[in-house]
């Protein structure tokens, strides 16, 4: 009778995973080789009071965002949307996302809500707070 | 709740494992034979799921990024868009060449379409962020290939079911799972080195994403173990035991949707 699996079939298998665990390994030690999605830094900071009134708001993410869908929404403390521009970036991977205040916001406390989404489709998303209080 | 994403998944990755099952067994063809009532059955499903999951993945992402119908060539234009679009063209291939409509051209363009598949699929994962994206997307696509041609046609060989040349086609269902079977677990390790291996194994451990990690080894262990007695049977006696087969089957249905949930997870830094 034929016999459709050769004992040796197993064996051949062997350089298989040879050569597979020496691609792994160096993939394996490389600290930071899958990047997550966060937010690094902010302008407005988190929870920071500005003594004049912002231009914009500027994201720096850890990794490069798809822009065409990224967001930025500002609203005041009473929940009435502050309008920004079209959100725009520099040359480079690593610049912010920027959207630039159409009019700059007066005295009051605003939430900044952010989106983006990263190369392997992971949405992420994060609010934070600023206050604005105009030196008299 | 499961989301919707990973609803999509599911169908994307059952569709794929019966396509490749269906490139690695197919069906006998002979003017005194018709294809078996089961498999034509399993060949509809996994039609409508490919047909499904690329549009139930669209609407998902969509939804997350909250973003209108309108406005949704934004999202297609993106690099997420485009590699969406390469998965839809492989899926409809696929579920065009599933039928074997084409005469002689069935095979190759079964063929072309899951391997298509195959890469598509880590175009839209971790694969294709970080570094190494060639290799990784590489072992994604050869995960894909290998685990649909053990699971796909375990799937197709139950459904064929009794026959006179059903010997034959369990020792050949058996000697692709021998193939398929190591070379699935290999690639599935190389993929979770990827992502873990920067991690301590407490991090790991103390993630959800590492929590259903293990519970997918283990399940996979307990398949493999299945598999590997059933193929004893194989050569013993020339067919496997069908309750053992048809968990084999139900096991992988859960490591399947475990997969689902995990690929949509970030592993822990």
């Amino acid at each position: 009778m034929t016999r459709f699996v050769r004992p040796t079939l197993l064996r051949r298998l062997v350089p298989a995973v040879v050569v597979a665990a020496a691609v792994a390994a160096p993939m394996a030690m490389r600290a930071d080789m899958i990047p997550h999605l966060r937010l690094k830094a902010s302008f407005p900071a988190k929870d920071t009071t500005l003594t004049t009134a912002p231009a914009d708001v500027k994201l720096w993410l850890s990794e490069p965002a798809d822009m065409a869908t990224s967001k930025i929404a500002v609203k005041s403390a009473a929940g009435a949307d502050v309008a920004t521009a079209k959100i725009t970036r520099g040359v480079r991977s690593d610049d912010p996302l920027v959207a630039k205040f159409t009019t700059p916001p007066g005295d009051g406390k605003y939430t900044v809500t952010w989106k983006a989404m990263s190369e392997d489709g992971h949405v992420v998303e994060g609010t934070y707070g600023f206050t604005v209080k105009l030196a008299k | 709740m499961i989301e919707l994403t990973a609803v999509a998944k599911v169908l994307l990755f059952t569709g794929a494992a019966v396509a490749v099952g269906e490139a690695m067994l197919p069906p006998r063809v002979c003017a005194c034979c018709r294809t078996p009532r089961g498999r034509s059955l399993v060949r509809t499903g996994a039609v409508v799921a490919l047909l499904l999951a690329p549009l139930l993945w669209l609407q998902a992402q969509r939804a997350a990024l909250e973003l209108p119908w309108a406005d949704v060539s934004a999202l297609l234009n993106g690099g997420w868009g485009r590699n969406w679009t390469k998965l839809l063209a492989a899926c409809l291939v696929t579920a065009a060449a599933l039928p074997r409509r084409f005469g002689k051209f069935s095979s190759p363009v079964l063929w072309a379409g899951v391997v298509a598949l195959a890469i598509a699929i880590g175009g839209l994962g971790h694969a294709n962020a970080g570094d190494f994206v060639i290799a990784s997307r590489a072992i994604d696509a050869i995960h894909v290939l290998t685990m649909g041609a053990w699971i796909g046609s375990l799937v197709l060989a139950i459904a064929d079911g009794p026959s006179d040349d059903i010997v034959a086609r369990w020792r050949r269902m058996s000697a692709i799972a021998t193939i398929a079977a190591p070379l699935a677990v290999v690639t599935g390790v190389m993929s979770s080195l990827r992502l873990l291996g920067a991690s301590t194994p407490r991090a790991v451990i103390a993630s959800p994403y590492g929590q259903m990690l293990l519970a997918k080894t283990v399940l996979v262990l307990c398949i493999l173990t299945l598999g590997a007695l059933q193929r004893r049977n194989v050569h013993a006696v020339g067919v496997p035991s069908s309750r053992a087969v048809r968990l084999e089957v139900m096991l992988a249905a859960v490591v399947m949707l475990l997969t689902a949930v995990l690929t949509g997870s970030e592993p822990p830094e």
